[in-house]
Protein backbone atom coordinates (compact mmCIF):
# COMPACT_ATOMS: atom_id res chain seq x y z
CA UNK A 1 0.00 0.00 0.00
CA UNK A 2 2.80 2.47 1.07
CA UNK A 3 4.42 1.68 -2.29
CA UNK A 4 1.66 1.87 -3.97
CA UNK A 5 1.52 5.40 -2.76
CA UNK A 6 4.85 6.29 -3.18
CA UNK A 7 4.38 5.54 -6.41
CA UNK A 8 1.69 7.06 -7.16
CA UNK A 9 3.08 10.75 -5.47
CA UNK A 10 6.17 9.91 -7.93
CA UNK A 11 4.59 10.31 -10.57
CA UNK A 12 2.76 12.93 -9.83
CA UNK A 13 5.96 14.47 -9.44
CA UNK A 14 7.17 13.44 -12.30
CA UNK A 15 4.37 14.66 -14.90
CA UNK A 16 4.41 18.11 -12.90
CA UNK A 17 7.90 18.19 -13.84
CA UNK A 18 7.53 16.98 -17.72
CA UNK A 19 5.15 20.55 -17.90
CA UNK A 20 1.97 20.23 -16.11
CA UNK A 21 1.01 18.15 -18.81
CA UNK A 22 1.84 14.47 -18.76
CA UNK A 23 2.68 13.88 -22.03
CA UNK A 24 4.98 14.93 -24.06
CA UNK A 25 5.99 16.54 -27.07
CA UNK A 26 8.14 14.36 -28.90
CA UNK A 27 9.15 10.71 -28.77
CA UNK A 28 12.27 10.61 -27.17
CA UNK A 29 12.87 6.83 -26.62
CA UNK A 30 15.43 6.84 -23.69
CA UNK A 31 17.91 9.73 -25.30
CA UNK A 32 18.74 11.27 -22.50
CA UNK A 33 19.88 7.44 -20.44
CA UNK A 34 21.57 6.45 -24.10
CA UNK A 35 23.26 9.98 -24.04
CA UNK A 36 24.41 9.22 -20.13
CA UNK A 37 25.23 6.00 -20.45
CA UNK A 38 27.79 7.00 -23.05
CA UNK A 39 29.45 9.31 -21.35
CA UNK A 40 29.73 6.52 -18.66
CA UNK A 41 31.30 4.63 -21.26
CA UNK A 42 32.34 6.42 -23.76
CA UNK A 43 34.63 3.41 -25.67
CA UNK A 44 31.23 1.81 -26.42
CA UNK A 45 30.58 3.86 -30.01
CA UNK A 46 29.06 1.09 -31.49
CA UNK A 47 26.41 0.40 -28.76
CA UNK A 48 25.67 3.92 -28.61
CA UNK A 49 24.96 3.90 -32.14
CA UNK A 50 22.50 1.21 -31.90
CA UNK A 51 20.94 2.77 -29.16
CA UNK A 52 20.45 6.13 -31.00
CA UNK A 53 19.04 3.81 -34.40
CA UNK A 54 17.00 2.98 -31.75
CA UNK A 55 15.61 6.41 -30.59
CA UNK A 56 15.90 7.44 -34.37
CA UNK A 57 13.08 4.50 -35.56
CA UNK A 58 11.01 4.40 -32.80
CA UNK A 59 10.30 7.97 -32.59
CA UNK A 60 9.88 8.35 -36.13
CA UNK A 61 7.24 4.98 -35.97
CA UNK A 62 5.65 7.26 -33.79
CA UNK A 63 5.72 10.53 -36.24
CA UNK A 64 7.44 12.54 -33.10
CA UNK A 65 10.73 13.23 -33.77
CA UNK A 66 12.84 15.26 -31.54
CA UNK A 67 15.14 18.35 -32.61
CA UNK A 68 18.80 16.96 -33.14
CA UNK A 69 18.58 13.51 -33.19
CA UNK A 70 18.53 13.08 -37.12
CA UNK A 71 21.34 14.94 -36.93
CA UNK A 72 22.90 13.47 -33.85
CA UNK A 73 22.39 10.09 -34.88
CA UNK A 74 23.94 11.14 -38.57
CA UNK A 75 26.58 12.36 -36.49
CA UNK A 76 27.96 9.20 -35.05
CA UNK A 77 27.40 7.28 -38.66
CA UNK A 78 29.70 9.75 -40.05
CA UNK A 79 32.19 8.94 -37.07
CA UNK A 80 32.43 5.43 -37.28
CA UNK A 81 33.23 6.32 -41.43
CA UNK A 82 29.09 5.91 -42.50
CA UNK A 83 29.22 9.22 -44.83
CA UNK A 84 26.90 8.10 -47.18
CA UNK A 85 24.63 7.26 -44.67
CA UNK A 86 25.12 10.14 -42.09
CA UNK A 87 24.23 12.71 -45.12
CA UNK A 88 20.63 11.53 -45.51
CA UNK A 89 19.96 11.82 -41.27
CA UNK A 90 21.81 15.54 -42.07
CA UNK A 91 19.24 15.92 -44.87
CA UNK A 92 16.51 14.54 -42.68
CA UNK A 93 17.28 17.08 -39.72
CA UNK A 94 17.35 19.99 -42.12
CA UNK A 95 14.20 19.01 -43.74
CA UNK A 96 12.41 18.38 -40.62
CA UNK A 97 13.39 21.06 -38.77
CA UNK A 98 14.40 24.32 -40.82
CA UNK A 99 16.87 26.21 -37.91
CA UNK A 100 19.18 23.31 -38.23
CA UNK A 101 19.56 24.16 -41.98
CA UNK A 102 23.13 25.79 -41.84
CA UNK A 103 24.56 23.81 -39.48
CA UNK A 104 23.07 20.60 -41.41
CA UNK A 105 24.78 22.38 -44.69
CA UNK A 106 27.75 22.33 -43.36
CA UNK A 107 27.80 18.67 -41.91
CA UNK A 108 27.33 17.52 -45.15
CA UNK A 109 29.66 19.09 -46.70
CA UNK A 110 32.42 18.02 -44.51
CA UNK A 111 30.68 14.53 -45.03
CA UNK A 112 30.89 14.64 -48.58
CA UNK A 113 34.35 15.38 -48.85
CA UNK A 114 35.22 12.71 -47.01
CA UNK A 115 33.12 10.24 -49.28
CA UNK A 116 35.08 11.62 -52.42
CA UNK A 117 33.05 11.25 -54.79
CA UNK A 118 29.09 12.77 -54.53
CA UNK A 119 26.42 10.07 -53.22
CA UNK A 120 23.54 10.46 -55.56
CA UNK A 121 19.98 10.73 -53.77
CA UNK A 122 18.13 8.17 -52.52
CA UNK A 123 20.88 5.84 -52.97
CA UNK A 124 21.77 3.06 -50.03
CA UNK A 125 24.21 3.52 -47.58
CA UNK A 126 27.57 2.22 -48.24
CA UNK A 127 29.96 1.34 -45.70
CA UNK A 128 33.53 2.51 -45.62
CA UNK A 129 36.50 1.63 -43.59
CA UNK A 130 36.36 3.64 -40.30
CA UNK A 131 38.28 6.94 -40.58
CA UNK A 132 39.35 9.58 -38.32
CA UNK A 133 36.60 12.40 -37.63
CA UNK A 134 37.32 14.95 -39.69
CA UNK A 135 38.20 18.42 -37.48
CA UNK A 136 34.69 19.22 -39.28
CA UNK A 137 33.48 22.90 -39.59
CA UNK A 138 33.52 25.85 -36.95
CA UNK A 139 37.41 27.69 -37.54
CA UNK A 140 37.95 29.50 -34.88
CA UNK A 141 35.68 31.41 -31.94
CA UNK A 142 37.63 34.01 -30.35
CA UNK A 143 36.60 36.61 -27.42
CA UNK B 1 -2.97 7.10 5.04
CA UNK B 2 -3.79 10.28 5.99
CA UNK B 3 -0.50 11.86 5.72
CA UNK B 4 -0.21 10.52 2.39
CA UNK B 5 -3.63 12.46 1.45
CA UNK B 6 -2.11 15.46 2.93
CA UNK B 7 0.93 15.08 1.43
CA UNK B 8 -0.41 14.34 -2.37
CA UNK B 9 -3.00 17.39 -1.93
CA UNK B 10 0.30 19.33 -0.82
CA UNK B 11 2.27 18.05 -3.95
CA UNK B 12 -0.60 19.19 -6.38
CA UNK B 13 -1.47 22.95 -5.07
CA UNK B 14 2.35 23.47 -5.10
CA UNK B 15 2.10 22.21 -8.75
CA UNK B 16 -1.00 24.30 -9.95
CA UNK B 17 0.19 27.02 -7.96
CA UNK B 18 3.34 26.95 -10.07
CA UNK B 19 1.41 26.64 -13.70
CA UNK B 20 0.01 29.64 -12.94
CA UNK B 21 2.61 31.76 -11.59
CA UNK B 22 4.38 34.29 -13.78
CA UNK B 23 6.11 37.11 -13.77
CA UNK B 24 6.93 38.98 -17.06
CA UNK B 25 9.86 41.17 -15.81
CA UNK B 26 11.90 38.58 -15.44
CA UNK B 27 11.28 37.22 -18.61
CA UNK B 28 10.80 40.22 -20.24
CA UNK B 29 14.90 40.58 -22.50
CA UNK B 30 14.46 36.30 -23.09
CA UNK B 31 10.05 37.50 -24.91
CA UNK B 32 12.13 39.96 -26.71
CA UNK B 33 15.06 38.31 -28.21
CA UNK B 34 12.40 35.50 -29.00
CA UNK B 35 15.14 32.56 -30.19
CA UNK B 36 13.71 29.73 -31.94
CA UNK B 37 17.02 27.95 -31.50
CA UNK B 38 19.03 27.01 -28.64
CA UNK B 39 22.59 25.85 -28.82
CA UNK B 40 23.57 23.96 -25.29
CA UNK B 41 27.58 23.94 -24.80
CA UNK B 42 29.97 21.83 -22.54
CA UNK B 43 28.98 22.56 -18.97
CA UNK B 44 31.34 23.88 -17.11
CA UNK B 45 31.90 22.15 -13.64
CA UNK B 46 32.81 23.38 -10.20
CA UNK B 47 32.65 20.31 -8.44
CA UNK B 48 35.36 18.08 -8.16
CA UNK B 49 33.79 15.32 -9.58
CA UNK B 50 35.74 14.96 -13.41
CA UNK B 51 32.50 13.07 -14.99
CA UNK B 52 29.57 15.35 -13.66
CA UNK B 53 29.90 17.79 -17.08
CA UNK B 54 29.28 15.28 -19.60
CA UNK B 55 26.20 13.41 -17.07
CA UNK B 56 24.97 17.03 -16.90
CA UNK B 57 24.95 18.04 -20.16
CA UNK B 58 22.90 14.53 -21.16
CA UNK B 59 20.08 15.78 -18.73
CA UNK B 60 19.35 19.58 -20.55
CA UNK B 61 17.95 19.02 -24.36
CA UNK B 62 14.36 17.05 -22.91
CA UNK B 63 13.00 20.12 -21.91
CA UNK B 64 14.68 22.47 -23.56
CA UNK B 65 12.88 20.52 -26.70
CA UNK B 66 9.97 19.88 -24.75
CA UNK B 67 9.13 23.34 -23.76
CA UNK B 68 9.28 24.07 -27.60
CA UNK B 69 12.93 25.40 -28.67
CA UNK B 70 15.04 23.60 -31.21
CA UNK B 71 17.84 22.37 -29.64
CA UNK B 72 21.06 21.53 -31.30
CA UNK B 73 22.42 17.67 -30.47
CA UNK B 74 24.15 18.28 -27.61
CA UNK B 75 26.82 15.31 -28.18
CA UNK B 76 27.37 16.48 -31.83
CA UNK B 77 27.87 20.23 -30.49
CA UNK B 78 30.34 18.83 -28.21
CA UNK B 79 32.18 16.90 -30.64
CA UNK B 80 32.80 19.17 -33.21
CA UNK B 81 34.07 21.90 -30.48
CA UNK B 82 36.00 19.30 -29.44
CA UNK B 83 37.60 18.70 -33.12
CA UNK B 84 38.01 22.74 -33.20
CA UNK B 85 40.15 22.62 -29.84
CA UNK B 86 37.72 23.79 -28.02
CA UNK B 87 37.51 21.30 -25.51
CA UNK B 88 37.69 22.94 -22.47
CA UNK B 89 34.32 24.51 -21.14
CA UNK B 90 35.86 27.35 -19.97
CA UNK B 91 37.02 28.83 -22.81
CA UNK B 92 33.85 27.89 -24.89
CA UNK B 93 31.96 30.15 -21.61
CA UNK B 94 33.71 32.55 -21.92
CA UNK B 95 34.03 32.60 -26.17
CA UNK B 96 31.93 35.38 -27.55
CA UNK B 97 28.17 34.30 -28.02
CA UNK B 98 27.61 35.61 -30.93
CA UNK B 99 30.74 34.00 -32.84
CA UNK B 100 29.84 30.16 -31.13
CA UNK B 101 26.30 30.98 -32.22
CA UNK B 102 27.10 31.82 -36.13
CA UNK B 103 29.53 28.51 -36.07
CA UNK B 104 25.93 26.89 -35.36
CA UNK B 105 23.66 29.25 -36.84
CA UNK B 106 21.94 29.06 -33.45
CA UNK B 107 19.73 32.44 -32.10
CA UNK B 108 20.92 31.74 -28.44
CA UNK B 109 23.42 29.80 -26.29
CA UNK B 110 22.67 27.99 -22.89
CA UNK B 111 25.84 28.04 -20.35
CA UNK B 112 25.28 25.46 -17.81
CA UNK B 113 27.27 25.84 -14.97
CA UNK B 114 27.77 23.10 -12.20
CA UNK B 115 27.89 24.86 -8.56
CA UNK B 116 27.33 21.47 -6.72
CA UNK B 117 28.19 17.85 -7.36
CA UNK B 118 28.83 16.17 -4.46
CA UNK B 119 28.40 13.55 -1.37
CA UNK B 120 28.48 13.92 2.38
CA UNK B 121 28.82 10.18 4.04
CA UNK B 122 27.62 11.27 8.13
CA UNK B 123 27.15 8.09 10.11
CA UNK B 124 23.55 7.00 9.69
CA UNK B 125 22.82 8.94 6.62
CA UNK B 126 24.14 10.11 3.00
CA UNK B 127 23.17 13.27 1.56
CA UNK B 128 24.01 13.84 -2.13
CA UNK B 129 23.37 17.29 -3.53
CA UNK B 130 23.23 18.73 -7.04
CA UNK B 131 23.23 22.17 -8.33
CA UNK B 132 23.77 24.10 -11.35
CA UNK B 133 23.29 27.71 -12.98
CA UNK B 134 21.76 28.58 -15.87
CA UNK B 135 22.50 31.07 -18.45
CA UNK B 136 20.88 31.93 -21.86
CA UNK B 137 22.86 34.57 -23.75
CA UNK B 138 21.49 36.11 -27.18
CA UNK B 139 23.32 35.73 -30.69
CA UNK B 140 22.81 39.08 -31.81
CA UNK B 141 23.46 41.23 -28.21
CA UNK B 142 25.65 38.81 -26.55
CA UNK B 143 23.70 39.50 -23.88
CA UNK B 144 22.43 37.47 -21.22
CA UNK B 145 18.47 37.48 -21.79
CA UNK B 146 17.46 34.47 -18.65
CA UNK B 147 19.18 33.14 -15.96
CA UNK B 148 18.18 30.46 -13.50
CA UNK B 149 19.49 28.74 -10.94
CA UNK B 150 18.24 25.10 -9.31
CA UNK B 151 19.35 22.26 -6.44
CA UNK B 152 18.44 19.63 -5.60
CA UNK B 153 19.23 17.24 -2.19
CA UNK B 154 18.78 13.83 -1.51
CA UNK B 155 18.92 12.17 1.93
CA UNK B 156 19.15 8.76 2.21
CA UNK B 157 18.68 7.60 6.30
CA UNK B 158 19.51 3.59 6.30
CA UNK B 159 15.93 2.58 4.44
CA UNK B 160 13.63 4.03 7.38
CA UNK B 161 10.83 6.58 6.62
CA UNK B 162 12.59 9.60 8.25
CA UNK B 163 10.34 10.41 11.20
CA UNK B 164 9.70 14.52 12.78
CA UNK B 165 10.23 17.49 11.01
CA UNK B 166 6.04 18.11 10.97
CA UNK B 167 4.58 18.52 7.21
CA UNK B 168 7.68 20.23 5.91
CA UNK B 169 9.74 17.06 6.73
CA UNK B 170 7.29 14.97 5.55
CA UNK B 171 7.26 16.88 2.00
CA UNK B 172 10.87 17.05 2.07
CA UNK B 173 10.91 13.31 2.60
CA UNK B 174 8.80 12.24 0.12
CA UNK B 175 10.25 14.72 -2.73
CA UNK B 176 13.35 12.64 -2.15
CA UNK B 177 11.49 9.19 -2.74
CA UNK B 178 10.14 10.63 -5.95
CA UNK B 179 13.47 11.27 -7.07
CA UNK B 180 15.28 8.43 -5.35
CA UNK B 181 17.34 5.83 -6.60
CA UNK B 182 19.64 3.41 -5.12
CA UNK B 183 23.00 5.39 -3.10
CA UNK B 184 25.21 3.42 -2.29
CA UNK B 185 28.73 4.58 -0.96
CA UNK B 186 30.83 2.75 -3.92
CA UNK B 187 28.78 4.76 -6.39
CA UNK B 188 25.60 7.40 -5.97
CA UNK B 189 23.64 7.78 -8.64
CA UNK B 190 23.27 11.87 -9.21
CA UNK B 191 21.47 11.14 -12.36
CA UNK B 192 17.93 11.48 -10.74
CA UNK B 193 19.24 14.73 -9.31
CA UNK B 194 21.02 16.07 -12.45
CA UNK B 195 17.68 15.63 -13.98
CA UNK B 196 15.61 17.18 -11.29
CA UNK B 197 18.02 20.51 -11.37
CA UNK B 198 17.53 20.49 -15.05
CA UNK B 199 13.68 20.41 -15.30
CA UNK B 200 13.41 22.97 -12.51
CA UNK B 201 15.50 25.13 -13.91
CA UNK B 202 14.18 25.12 -17.29
CA UNK B 203 10.82 24.80 -16.29
CA UNK B 204 8.57 27.21 -18.00
CA UNK B 205 6.06 28.29 -15.85
CA UNK B 206 7.28 29.28 -11.96
CA UNK B 207 8.26 33.02 -11.91
CA UNK B 208 11.70 32.89 -13.05
CA UNK B 209 11.26 29.84 -15.61
CA UNK B 210 11.95 30.12 -19.00
CA UNK B 211 9.11 31.28 -21.83
CA UNK B 212 8.15 29.03 -24.25
CA UNK B 213 9.46 28.06 -27.67
CA UNK B 214 8.08 27.99 -31.23
CA UNK B 215 6.79 24.59 -30.83
CA UNK B 216 5.46 25.00 -27.71
CA UNK B 217 1.82 23.42 -28.37
CA UNK B 218 0.25 26.26 -26.04
CA UNK B 219 0.62 29.69 -26.84
CA UNK B 220 3.42 31.55 -25.32
CA UNK B 221 3.12 32.78 -21.94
Amino acid sequence: MRTTLTCFASAICLSMLAGCGGHTLYEWRGYENKLYDHYKNPAQQQEFTEAMKEVVLGAEAEGRVPPGIYAEYGFLLFEQGNSAAAIQYYKKEAARWPESEMLMEKMIAVAEKRFKKPVAPGQPAVSVPPAKPAAAAPQEVSR
Amino acid sequence: MRRFSLFLSLVVALGLSACAHQEPSRQEKFLAAAPRSILVVPVVNKSIDVTAADYMLSAASVPLAEHGFYVFPVNLVKRMLEDDGLSDSSLVHSSSTTKLAALFGADAVLYITIERWDAKYAVTSTTLTVGASYEIRDAKTNSVIWENKAQAVHQSNGGGGGGGGGVAGLLAGLVVKAVSAAVTKAAPDYMPLARQVSYQALHPYPGNGIPSGPYAPVAKN
